[in-house]
Parts: C-alpha cells; sequence; structure tokens
C-alpha cells in the first residue's frame, strides 16, 4: 500500500469523512468523494511543497472536491429540469437521517436538519470550525480566504441556522 | 421550550453532532481508489483515439470548406466571415444563390455530399414523412411516442407508434402492450423497452411509473438522465405529469439526482431544435441536446449538428432564411431566395425538423415563404402547415419480435 495514502488515512480519514459527510449529508456521496480526494491527492502529492500544513492542503482538496460536487449536481439538475417545467419545490429532499443523528436528542436532529438553510460554503465554515476545530487563520487557509471573510461567513451562517431554528421551535410551540 | 437561540448555543450544538464514520477498511478503500485511477487512465487513452478521427475529419472538412469557398466567392467577402454564425449562413448562402450555383441547378442545391448517401435508403412506399400529423390519427387509433437511447446511449430518440384500440382495453394497458413489442434493436436502438415497471392511469393526462425494486435507472447519472428524457416524450400523447412508487410506495430515489422523487410535471414544449441521427439503415429525428431560448437560435444549431452526439444537421449550413411570427402561433419561415425543394429525403426531412422545432416553441403552424414549388411531399407550401403531433413514426409490425 502506498505510504503515503496509509500516512494521509491514519491521520486525516476521518476528519476527512467527517467533513464531507456532514456537508453533503449522505454517507455513500461522502464515500465517493472521499476516494476522489485520496485520488487528487496521491496524483499530487510530489507537488506538495509544504508551504502549507498537510492538514490544510488537505481540507483545501476535500473543499474542492465537494464544490466540484455540488456544480456537477447542479448541471445535473439543471439538464433534468430542461424536461420538466422546472417547478423544483414539487421535488422532495428526503435523504435518509443516519442511525448516528437518528438516536440522538431533538434538538441535535433539527440542527441537523437545519444545517441544509445554509449555503455550501456557510455549511463549510461552521464544519471546519466547530467540528474539526479549526482556528479561524486555519479555516482561512483552507478556503484561500482572508480571515475576516471567514468570520463574516460564519456570523450569516449562525444566524441563518438560529433563525431556522426558531421557526421549528415556534412550529413546536402551537 | 426556549424559542431564542444565541449563537454560542448553536455552536454548543455544532460540536454535538456526533461523528460519522467511513464504514468501509482501509484496504477495501485503497483498492477502490487504485481502480479509480486505472480507470481514469484507460479512458484518457480511449478518449484520445475516440476523438482523434472525428478532429481530423473537422480538420479537412475545414480545409475543403476553405478551399471550395475561395474558387466560389469573391476573396473580399471570405474576410468578412468573422461576423456572427446567422449572418455568416445567410451571406453565404445568399452568395451561392447569386453566384449561379442555385441557377445552374436548382435540384442539387439541398442535396449535400452525405445527403445524397442517405437518399439510397428512400422508403420503399415512397413517401419521405417521417412525423406523425393529426390526419393520421384516425378514430379507432391512438398514439404512443416513447424515448429510446441509441446503442451509445448519448441519444434518446423519441419513437412514435401508432396503434389500433382494442375492444376491452384501456389506453395504458395499451400502452403496456406497446412497450412489450417493440423490438430496439431492429431500429438500431438500445434494448431498453418495456419500463422495468408498469404504467397505470392516476388521472387524466397523468401516469404513474411503478417501477420494480431493483429497477437499474439509478445505475449512473447517465441512465438516470435518459430514463427522465425517455419520460419526457410522453408529453407527446398529452400526459403532463408522471408520478413514481417503487413496488408501490410513493416516491423514487435518484442517486445521482440526490433526492427522491415522487412526480414531475412533463414540459409541454421541449424549446430544442432537431437534428438528426442515423443508424443501421434507419434515420431519426433527434432533439438537440441543448434547449435555446429562442427559435432562431435552435435553427442555426440544426445547420451546425452535434458532432459529439453523432447528430447531423438538418438544415443545410449555407441556407439564407428569415424567421418572423404572424398570429402568435404562426411562424414564418422565409427563404431569402427563392429556391426549388425537392421531394427527396434531405429536403422533406428539413421541412419537418422545422415543423417539429415550431412545434417545441409553441408555434401550431408553419409558413414557408419564396419556395418555387406548390408542393413537396404531401406538403402544400402555398398554404400554412401544421406542426406535427410527434416525430419519428415507425411501423410496429415491422419491427416487432
Amino acid at each position: 500500500m502506498d505510504s503515503v495514502f496509509q500516512e494521509i488515512y491514519e491521520k486525516y480519514h476521518k476528519d476527512l469523512f467527517q467533513f464531507i459527510f456532514y456537508t453533503v449529508k449522505s454517507r455513500e456521496i461522502a464515500e465517493d468523494l472521499v476516494q476522489e480526494v485520496y485520488i487528487r491527492v496521491l496524483k499530487s502529492y510530489h507537488q506538495f511543497q509544504g508551504k502549507s500544513s498537510l492538514k490544510t492542503w488537505l481540507f483545501s482538496i476535500a473543499r474542492n472536491v465537494t464544490i466540484d460536487y455540488f456544480r456537477k449536481e447542479k448541471g445535473l439538475k439543471n439538464k433534468i429540469y430542461f424536461y420538466f417545467d422546472g417547478k423544483q419545490n414539487e421535488v422532495k429532499d428526503l435523504h435518509p437521517i443516519p442511525e448516528e443523528i437518528a438516536i440522538q436528542n431533538e434538538k441535535i436532529k433539527q440542527l441537523y436538519q437545519c444545517l441544509h438553510t445554509c449555503t455550501v460554503d456557510q455549511r463549510m465554515v461552521l464544519i471546519a470550525r466547530f467540528l474539526q476545530d479549526m482556528t479561524i487563520a486555519e479555516t482561512a487557509a483552507v478556503f484561500g480566504w482572508t480571515e475576516s471573510k471567514v468570520k463574516t461567513t460564519q456570523h450569516r451562517a449562525l444566524k441563518a441556522i438560529k433563525k431556522k431554528m426558531e421557526i421549528l421551535a415556534e412550529k413546536e410551540g402551537h | 421550550m426556549n424559542k431564542k437561540h444565541n449563537d454560542e448555543d448553536i455552536i454548543q450544538l455544532l460540536r454535538s453532532l456526533p461523528p460519522i464514520s467511513d464504514n468501509r477498511d482501509q484496504n477495501e478503500i485503497y483498492s477502490k481508489v487504485l481502480k479509480s485511477m486505472n480507470e481514469v487512465k484507460t479512458n484518457r487513452l480511449k478518449g484520445k483515439k475516440k476523438y482523434f478521427i472525428p478532429k481530423l475529419v473537422t480538420v479537412i472538412g475545414l480545409f475543403l470548406v476553405i478551399i471550395i469557398a475561395g474558387k466560389l466567392f469573391n476573396p473580399n467577402n471570405i474576410n468578412e466571415e468573422t461576423n456572427s454564425k446567422m449572418e455568416m449562413a445567410t451571406d453565404k448562402a445568399g452568395q451561392l444563390d447569386h453566384e449561379g450555383l442555385s441557377e445552374n441547378n436548382p435540384q442539387e442545391q439541398f442535396s449535400s455530399i452525405q445527403d445524397r448517401n442517405v437518399d439510397k435508403s428512400k422508403k420503399e412506399d415512397g413517401k419521405n414523412e417521417n412525423a406523425v400529423y393529426s390526419k393520421d390519427l384516425k378514430e379507432d387509433s391512438f398514439l404512443v411516442t416513447i424515448g429510446i437511447p441509441d446503442e451509445q446511449a448519448l441519444n434518446v430518440i423519441p419513437v412514435s407508434i401508432i396503434a389500433k384500440k382494442e375492444n376491452g382495453k384501456n389506453w395504458v394497458d395499451q400502452v403496456n402492450d406497446v412497450f412489450g413489442r417493440i423490438n430496439e434493436e431492429k431500429l438500431g436502438l438500445f434494448d431498453y423497452l418495456p419500463y422495468q415497471g408498469n404504467f397505470t392511469n392516476k388521472e387524466e393526462n397523468s401516469l404513474n411509473l411503478n417501477l420494480e425494486n431493483n429497477h437499474q435507472y439509478s445505475a449512473d447519472s447517465t441512465s438516470e438522465m435518459n430514463f427522465f428524457t425517455s419520460l419526457s416524450y410522453l408529453k407527446y400523447q398529452g400526459i403532463n405529469k408522471v408520478s413514481f412508487s417503487v413496488a408501490g410506495t410513493p416516491g423514487v430515489h435518484f442517486a445521482h439526482h440526490g433526492e427522491k422523487i415522487y412526480e414531475l410535471p412533463l414540459n409541454e414544449n421541449l424549446q430544442c431544435g432537431f437534428l438528426y441521427y442515423e443508424t443501421k439503415g434507419h434515420i431519426f429525428l433527434t432533439p438537440t441536446p441543448s434547449k435555446f431560448s429562442s427559435i432562431e437560435e435552435a435553427l442555426i444549431n440544426m445547420q451546425e449538428g452535434n458532432e459529439r452526439y453523432h447528430l447531423k444537421p438538418t438544415i443545410p449550413a449555407t441556407l439564407a432564411y428569415s424567421v418572423s411570427v404572424e398570429n402568435h402561433d404562426q411562424l414564418i419561415f422565409k427563404f431569402t431566395n427563392k429556391i426549388k425543394l425537392v421531394d427527396n429525403e434531405s429536403d422533406i426531412r428539413m421541412i419537418e425538423s422545422i415543423l417539429l422545432t415550431a412545434k417545441e416553441f409553441g408555434f401550431n403552424k408553419v409558413q414557408f415563404q419564396n419556395v418555387g414549388n406548390a408542393k413537396i411531399g404531401s406538403f402544400d407550401l402555398r398554404k400554412a402547415i401544421e406542426v406535427p403531433v410527434a416525430p419519428n413514426l415507425i411501423d410496429l409490425h415491422a419491427v416487432t419480435p
């Protein structure tokens, strides 16, 4: 087995899978995408010059792979709506909730559902910051952004989730 | 329950999200990664072989066009080829007419070299029309139009059958029956029908497709796309909605679409042009892979063809024309220079592809102008021609296994 693969797998596989899974919210898609991350890493590892940390490099690849997936998905959806009349609201999203989430308390389940309220970038910032415990500076390096853009995106993401959670809570209250 | 959350609450909840682990082990992932990397390499090699010859043909073709154009045209005009595509087509054809080609040999104006080859396969009954028109549908018959992918699964071809109504059978029973009887291979197409499932009538103009548990329509993104495209042609028989279920449970999960789909409304107009696809002695008018915002753009695409999808032009690249609208539902297609159409496959195909395209942009009739002859095939060119009901009529008996 390739030593680069082995090293990355042992140190970062769990985190990479987690990062991608919570962004796409589908185990099958996350499995495919994490494989794609390894493919890109193995192909370009010799070009990695260590200017950023290995972790930063890997997560920036994971971010690009995930963004590419959403772009393709959008393309496919557009093609499908070519044949239909574009009423996207008639197509319902029913990704199964994974077992690990299903056994959690209501609040966590609600939060999981609300993650989709955010844009893909906002969601990835939240995951990087609070699931992967990356600092603002690390997140900025992964995303290739300024620190202030990370802060603004994080703020907007939290605001969007808060709003959605309040709406859900109100519905439950009545 | 406290309805107000602050940022810190949300952050705490985010931190409490459980770890989700990959169920595969290291070796499994590594072997999949290696396999994908090898596949990518092989595909790239294949890709190079596949595209080299078409590219070479294109280059040679362009080279010949430049040489021929150089002889026919005033060199000054060639320098003006930086204009838009529409202007380019219009100008060139205009010059062709004015400079004597059409005057000397009007019969050949529309028969390109490739079209002449195609004309050999002229049908035995001598009829060159291929679409279904309202006059073809009698009271005791009904239309079934369905999409069948070609052998490379690049295009989904709409194929129409007129079947006789049978007593005691409802429309859906007969549709299911027709699907079961088509032999796609005899048509040079992919063995696709019947669907791995069954249609039932839900309400008027709406069908439910109940798929089998192990259906393969979600095997990859091409299968999904082709499946949706195939169903979209049900609109030709007035269906405006298809709902889905699997083994009786509503909704089908399409992996590459990423979502569960319950029902999809069908577009009445596809806003596409029509090119032609040739396979094993059959020619089918096929919707362009792209959708266009106007009929003008669709018509330009019909002069260009689509090499990648093996679709050939239905309108000669050099033809000059203009289009306009009359009474909202009638398209005026005016040939810039007066021409004489020929009752052969290529000219009839051009007329039918324009009629079908007009239909996909919501027109009911097309009036052709500046044509020297009164009739071509069964079309009376002096009057506005009604758009077809559906493309590619085939004789079910000829393709029944």
